[in-house]
């Protein structure tokens, strides 16, 4: 069976008066170091027929061409990758949704000859009509509900949800909630990243653009061979706080997954996440509690984290507040805690800068980009420096100071949107 | 507040309550599972008026039963050593003392030893609210606490590209104190003296120096404390360290004493155990704070070289009395 480990890095201190403590905790699946993602599962690994897979595939009008073609060439792809007994579907959207295979649902299972029908299934597909995403979700909820294990989809969209409202697709991921996980890419560049985040973030799922249709190929078999690596499901973090204190925010890093209100309290003064299926990984939480304010001196435990494997706890960290006048020890930021923070400031300016250009407040949008090339440079990051400099003219790095585009690519604006608030890995 | 009982328990029943906000407390527990608060009566580490550690002159620690004095001396310029100490409030005679000595030529050598000082303690306070109190038990948190403290250290921030830093270090000495007995532990050349009210005192560690190297092969002590390299640390806690399993020592405490831990700032100056207890013996009252307050005196008179850090834990035989519950305290330093 796989361990879980947390730990938590922090600076204990605060100085007088503050009453919020921040800190990441990192929890690790695994088995003994070395154990490789090529080796065989450990004995007790999830068996086949305990985990089901959909594929959401946007059939809009807007799909029609070698989009579509790529899309179909990449589901039979991740379609190949299932070994026998697993439960699968495909369903293919647009301002509705349809099951595609198998002909009578609600999931196959499975095997050479539903792989082969699965395909072929797939090359009667045509483009047409609007899109509703959150009638995909609906129907994949449907689906997966009849199901038990470890449920798991790929969306896959190339435009914005016009044809329903944000009141139904709220609805509708509120429903699909704990029931499936959903990673979601967007293809080209007329899709909106809220959007796909919302889908992402509800379902605890990744979101990320594949800017041209050739890539879809490659990134859903790599995606389905992360999903099926995944073999213990229902893992929560318990948090428990003491009286009078709340949760700031509770957020995954890497890609940042805001957690913070998907909270269901488990007890007085503890309250449960929901985290999805783990394989052999590592992932970081930023945690920011506000407790209720200690004297000089005082030492509170601000937050208990527990992880929970189904009813069973495995691992546990604490979150200390420890109220000192010793500016020394107080202003220290943990390192850990610093990279989070810093990461999540970058991912806002970004963010602000992109929609102010959009709505037409170019040098509003310049100044915030400006900003957020400053913070990358700090904090050491290129890849995000390169991406903003399809954005802005940088004419220096350290100081952020930068100068318009007129030239920028819509793609590369989306890129920049989407990647934004993925994060790497802080060094240990 | 309920004694215990002979005979089946079955449910638990609150031994305590948390003297913040008054909800019922169980043994093991180290924070109030209502307001957070630490249970264990543990002083305010308030430094003197001062604004950092860099101008920490003295800090002084009372609590029932332990002292502890840390001064910076008269010659360095920041105090780089670090003291914790906490006592079970329920358990009298039973006490636990962290001393370190942040290594001087590495930067925020003083952070250092805070942060070991303050993670060795979590883990010995921990293990004695825990009740499980036997040897094996206490010698195994020795460790842990040790594990406990190189982590601390390996977070205090560390400049990597500054290739004139070392990574911050420190040495580490601890005691736990039962009635009747002690665990010491310790990594690199802090002291523990046991101070016998009735009986002949002794130095409880063994220095992890390249003097007690020396003496170890052969060489006689006066030319081995005389080399100047005398006092560099054979071993210490250190992100750049390896993992360290302490030194430890169980010793019987028969009859009434002094337990003392401290820092070479002391020592060096008293190194023989007789003239440490001679020190203490002087001290006008026979209350701990006097004790290490007399102490510290004596390093300062002698010269005060190197900061100076002892805590002093009155022990008692182990059939010293009943034991009867208390409430916890807390006291503020002077």
């Amino acid at each position: 069976m796989t361990g879980f480990t947390l730990e938590c890095f922090q600076n204990e201190y605060l100085p007088e008066g503050a009453d919020v403590m921040h800190a990441v905790v990192t929890v690790t699946s695994g088995g003994p170091a070395g154990y490789g993602a090529d080796a065989s599962p450990p004995a007790g690994g999830t068996d086949p027929a305990d985990r089901a897979e959909l594929l959401l595939i946007d059939v809009s009008g807007s799909m029609n061409g070698a989009k579509l073609q790529e899309a179909k060439s990449a589901t039979a792809a991740a379609v190949d990758c299932l070994p026998d007994g697993v439960r699968f579907g495909v369903v293919a959207g647009n301002h509705a949704a349809t099951v595609v295979y198998p002909p009578d649902p609600p999931l196959a299972v499975a095997s050479d000859a539903t792989r082969a029908e699965a395909r072929e299934a797939l090359r009667h597909l045509h483009a047409g009509g609007g899109t509703a995403i959150g009638s995909w979700i609906h129907l994949a909820t449907q689906l997966f509900r009849h199901e038990s294990g470890i449920r798991h989809a790929i969306l896959l969209t190339d435009g914005r949800n016009e044809h329903e409202t944000d009141e139904v697709l709220d609805r509708c991921l509120a429903n699909a909630e704990g029931v499936f996980q959903c990673d979601c890419r967007g293809v080209g560049a007329d899709w909106e990243v809220g959007e796909l985040r919302r889908v992402a973030t509800a379902l605890l799922g990744s979101y990320d653009i594949v800017p041209d249709a050739s890539g879809l190929r490659a990134d859903f078999a790599d995606m389905m061979q992360q999903a099926l690596s995944r073999r213990v499901d229902d893992v929560r973090l318990r948090v428990w706080m003491p009286k009078g204190a709340e949760l700031v925010v509770l957020k995954q890093l890497d890609p940042i997954t805001d957690l913070t209100g998907s909270g269901v309290a488990s007890s007085a003064l503890s309250t449960d996440f929901a985290t999805g299926a783990w394989g052999d990984e590592s992932r970081d939480y930023h945690l920011a509690v506000r407790v209720p304010r200690g004297q000089l001196g005082d030492e509170m435990l601000g937050a208990r984290v527990s992880l929970l494997v189904g009813d069973e706890t495995t691992a546990q960290a604490l979150v200390r507040c420890v109220w000192t006048d010793d500016a020394a020890r107080s202003t220290v930021i943990n390192r850990r805690v610093a990279a989070a923070l810093g990461e999540d400031e970058m991912a806002d300016a970004i963010q602000a800068g992109i929609e102010a250009i959009r709505s037409g407040d170019v040098e509003q949008g310049t100044a915030r980009l400006g900003v957020a090339v400053r913070l990358a440079t700090e904090q050491d990051n290129p890849d995000v420096v390169e991406r903003l400099s399809a954005l802005v003219d940088i004419e220096d790095a350290a100081t952020g100071r930068v100068r318009p585009r007129r030239d920028v690519d819509a793609t590369d604006m989306l890129i920049a949107e989407t990647r934004s608030t993925r994060t790497v890995r802080t060094r240990r | 507040m309920t004694v215990g009982s002979p005979g089946p328990v079955t449910e638990r029943v609150a031994e305590r309550t948390c003297p913040a906000c008054g909800s019922d407390a169980f043994t093991g527990e180290v924070f109030c599972e209502a307001c957070g608060l630490r249970l264990l009566a543990l002083p305010a580490a308030a430094p003197d008026g001062a604004a950092g550690p860099e101008r920490l002159i003295r800090l002084e620690i009372s609590l029932d039963g332990v002292a502890a004095v840390s001064d910076r001396g008269r010659r360095r310029v920041r105090n780089e050593d670090a003291v914790d100490v906490a006592v079970d409030a329920h358990r009298p005679g039973t006490a636990v003392a962290v001393v370190c000595d942040g290594v001087g030529s590495t930067s925020d050598a003083h952070l250092a030893a805070r942060a070991a000082s303050a993670a060795a303690l979590a883990v010995l306070e921990a293990v004695v609210l825990s009740g499980r109190l036997d040897d094996d038990h206490l010698a195994a948190a020795c460790g842990e606490a040790c594990r406990a403290a190189r982590t601390a250290v390996a977070e205090v921030p560390f400049d990597l590209d500054d290739v004139r830093a070392v990574p911050p270090s420190t040495t580490l000495v601890a005691a736990v104190v039962v009635p009747g007995r002690a665990i010491i532990a310790s990594v690199g050349d802090s002291r523990a003296y046991w101070l016998p009210e009735a009986g002949d005192p002794r130095v409880l560690t063994v220095d992890d120096s390249l003097a007690q190297e020396q003496i170890a092969e052969g060489v006689d002590p006066e030319t081995a404390h005389a080399d100047p390299d005398a006092h560099a640390i054979t071993r210490w806690i250190g992100a750049d360290a390896e993992p360290v399993e302490p030194t430890v020592t169980r010793v019987d405490l028969p009859g009434p004493g002094w337990l003392v831990v401290c820092t070479d700032g002391l020592w060096n100056y008293f190194p023989e155990p007789g003239a440490l207890a001679e020190l203490g013996a002087g001290a006008p009252d026979r209350s701990p704070l006097t004790v290490a307050r007399t102490m510290v005196s004596g390093a300062l008179a002698r010269g005060g070289g190197d900061n100076i850090t002892v805590a002093v834990i009155a022990a008692r035989a182990a059939a010293d009395g009943p034991i009867t519950p208390g409430r916890a305290t807390r006291e503020g330093s002077p």
